[in-house]
């Protein structure tokens, strides 16, 4: 942590952003002895900070800053990204599933979708399994390396035997990078409840309190936090020289570099990557194919909540410690291309009343919210095809605090993602329903904090924005490190993939700068 | 002066859309002894009693709809003013005498206002993050003081048909 690096050092490697993308990067370059500044918008927050309040924790991890959302509403508030030290892993779930081999595949699996612009990753799950391996050790995943899976709890119990009684078969309570027991310094889960809203005992793993610390330890690191970049500077010869960003007491400075490493969340990478338009790059870096910001992907989300015949209280345990797998398969007959997952997720009272009906109040409605403790909840959640016009673009005029240009997000679901989520929603009526449920609820205003997509990988860059190792084609010391690759978005959360891909890319990057090559 | 910054307004939006939650309002200061006419402890009166129409939870006691209805108040907003009016006109200057079916026919011709959803989201800030409701529902809420869910019934479910247990 002592390690400070001179602005015009220009030998360092610029990561921008500390999340699962940055935060993993930044540990495995460190490790290696490559000089890394990391540049984190957000605070610093230590584990005294985090308190099993959501509403005093969402705006401490959020990121709030001005956005315009267009299409599905709400398009905007569902791209739900953190501006902390640690990203979007202090708010996460800890759900850490491999993408399925047919999920790299979906273009030649599924074949063409109208209106869908469907591509094969330019690796396979063979490819990217070392690296899983890799990734399920460090995080500690249970169900993984013989460490054994977190307990069951009602909510779990509840959707298990709803889900038996469907016929499925792939019932646990899922890989999760939440410690069932002791582990790499972090305790055993207490079952607190309130995982998105930071791990205030450090059972669930973080870049914050693991990559992070271990990046410091070495005398290569330096992370500003409360540092927001505006922009990436280009050469010469288009290649990136440095990064301007915003330090924390208002003044603009910038910080040459060797390489810069873009892991600030769909939103964000792609804000900067147009923002740092010049003559050089008229549409933007790394924008030559026009992909920059296209092909957003979030995920096809509804949240089924079922007022059961006992009491549940589904704010008991880790939120989403429960999974069936069973849908996770490509099956036309079911009317969709790709498959979806069902996860179990629990609700506050705040949240419930505000959700099951955005609208609703009256006796009725005061009447279900006194059977609280008689909700069972799970999230499905199913693969979102990529579309040219899901986008994130920038406005023309309107300027946010920093004087950035105020992003838009325009989100609409495909007709795919319509008829999956009609599917799913039956399938989590019939599940609660079999184990007697009087009323059941679904919930489709909101996504996950999943996003995927505006930056996507791929073999030509006529069609996508980087290669295999997420290096930009168009700027060879300009790499792509988060969610942001994703050709596909799967019907997997993202977390565990974002970081075998940003291992697998911390490989390639070490030894082309070994090489000199960079 | 109360009221609510562009960033509180962010973040109760942010809430309201996302995890349901809204930041908490301002402190209350500057209770106006008049709305419109209307003396404080009357508007707060009447608040309080739309507040229990929209959420009647009757065993928590009026305590609580008085506190959303002085919150309300406390937003200083010209609305609540006109809707106050507005519901003085509609009840022939009456609100508390009416009865219930009457008084929701006169809420849900409101509903679309932004009175009412000023009422309905103080309301539901207010209510559904205190202690008394927590306790009315059943909700636990934060449990790390007792060593978690673990040992508390995380697992203690009953009623369910026997299963196997899972692998």
């Amino acid at each position: 942590m002592s390690t400070t690096f001179d602005l015009n050092d220009d030998s360092v490697v610029v990561i921008i952003g500390s999340g699962a993308g940055g935060g993993t990067l930044s540990r495995e370059l460190t490790q290696r002895g490559i000089k890394v500044v990391c540049l984190e918008a957000g605070p610093r927050l230590e584990l005294g900070d985090i308190i099993n309040d959501e509403r005093e924790m969402f705006p401490k991890l959020s990121w709030l800053d001005e956005r315009i959302g267009v299409g599905l509403p709400p398009a905007d508030l569902p791209i739900w990204s953190c501006k902390t030290v640690g990203g979007t892993t202090m708010h996460w779930t800890a759900n850490c599933p491999r993408f399925r081999d047919f999920e790299f595949k979906s273009l030649s699996t599924y074949g063409a979708i109208e209106g869908a612009n469907l591509a094969d990753w330019p690796i396979d799950l063979a490819e990217l399994e070392p690296y899983y391996d890799k990734a399920e050790n460090l995080l500690g995943v249970t169900g993984t390396n013989n460490i054994r899976r977190l307990p069951e709890s009602n909510n779990f119990k509840v959707m298990q035997a709803g889900g038996r009684n469907l016929g499925y078969t792939d019932i646990d309570t899922y890989n999760m990078a939440i410690n069932s027991q002791p582990r790499d310094g972090r305790p055993a889960c207490l079952q607190l409840g309130f995982c998105s809203s930071g791990c205030a005992i450090n059972a669930k793993w973080t870049t914050r309190f693991n990559d992070i610390p271990k990046a410091e330890a070495t005398d290569v690191y330096e992370l500003r936090a409360e540092c927001m970049a505006t922009e990436i500077v280009t050469d010469e010869n288009g290649r990136a020289s440095a990064v301007r960003y915003i330090d924390p007491q208002g003044n603009l400075q910038e910080q040459k570099a060797r390489v810069v490493s873009v892991a600030a969340n769909v939103v964000e990478t792609t804000r900067l990557l147009l923002n740092s338009a010049n003559s050089r790059h008229p549409n933007g870096l790394a924008n030559s194919s026009d992909q920059v910001g296209r092909n957003y992907m979030r995920h096809a989300m509804v949240q089924i909540l079922g007022l059961m015949p006992g009491e549940v209280h589904f704010y008991k345990g880790a939120q989403c410690a429960g999974v069936i797998r069973d849908e996770i398969k490509h099956d036309p007959s079911r009317g969709f291309s790709g498959g979806f997952q069902m996860h179990t997720l629990s609700l506050g009272p705040e949240y419930l009343v505000n959700n099951i009906n955005p609208a609703g109040w009256g006796e009725d409605y005061a009447a279900i919210m006194e059977k609280y403790k008689n909700f069972a909840g799970l999230i499905v959640m199913g693969e979102d095809v990529p579309q040219q016009d899901n986008r994130i673009t920038l406005h023309p005029d309107r300027k946010d605090s920093n004087g950035l240009p105020v992003p838009i997000v325009t989100y609409n679901n495909h007709p795919n993602t319509v008829a999956m989520l009609d599917y799913a929603k039956d399938v989590g009526r019939r599940l609660y329903e079999s184990l007697g449920a009087t009323r059941v609820f679904t919930i489709e205003k909101f996504g996950a904090t999943h996003n995927m997509g505006v930056a996507r990988m791929g073999d030509d860059p006529a069609t996508s924005v980087c290669n295999e190792w997420g290096q930009t084609h168009d700027i060879d010391n300009l790499f792509v490190s988060d969610g942001s690759l994703f050709t596909t978005s799967a019907s997997a959360n993202p977390t565990l993939t974002i970081i075998s891909l940003i291992m697998r890319q911390a490989d390639y990057l070490s030894q082309q700068l070994a090489q000199e090559n960079l | 002066m109360p009221h609510f910054s562009r960033r509180k307004i962010m973040i109760g939006i942010a809430l309201s859309f996302n995890s349901g939650l809204l930041a908490s309002c301002s402190p209350m200061s500057d209770e106006p002894d008049s709305v419109n006419g209307q003396p404080g402890n009357q508007a707060v009166n009447i608040l309080a009693d739309v507040a229990f129409t929209l959420f009647p939870h009757a065993s928590l006691g009026m305590d609580i709809y008085h506190r959303i209805g002085e919150a309300i108040l406390a937003l200083d907003n010209p609305v609540i003013g006109q809707g106050l009016d507005e519901l003085s006109a509609a009840s022939s200057g009456n609100w508390l005498a009416l009865d219930n079916s009457a008084k929701n026919a006169i809420l849900e011709a409101m509903e679309n206002s932004a009175f009412f959803g000023l009422v309905r989201v103080t309301a539901i800030n207010v209510l559904y993050g205190t202690p008394e409701l927590f306790d009315l529902v059943g909700y636990g809420g934060t449990a790390i003081e007792q060593g978690g869910y673990i040992n508390r019934g995380l697992d203690d479910i009953d009623w369910l048909p026997a299963q196997e247990a899972s692998l």
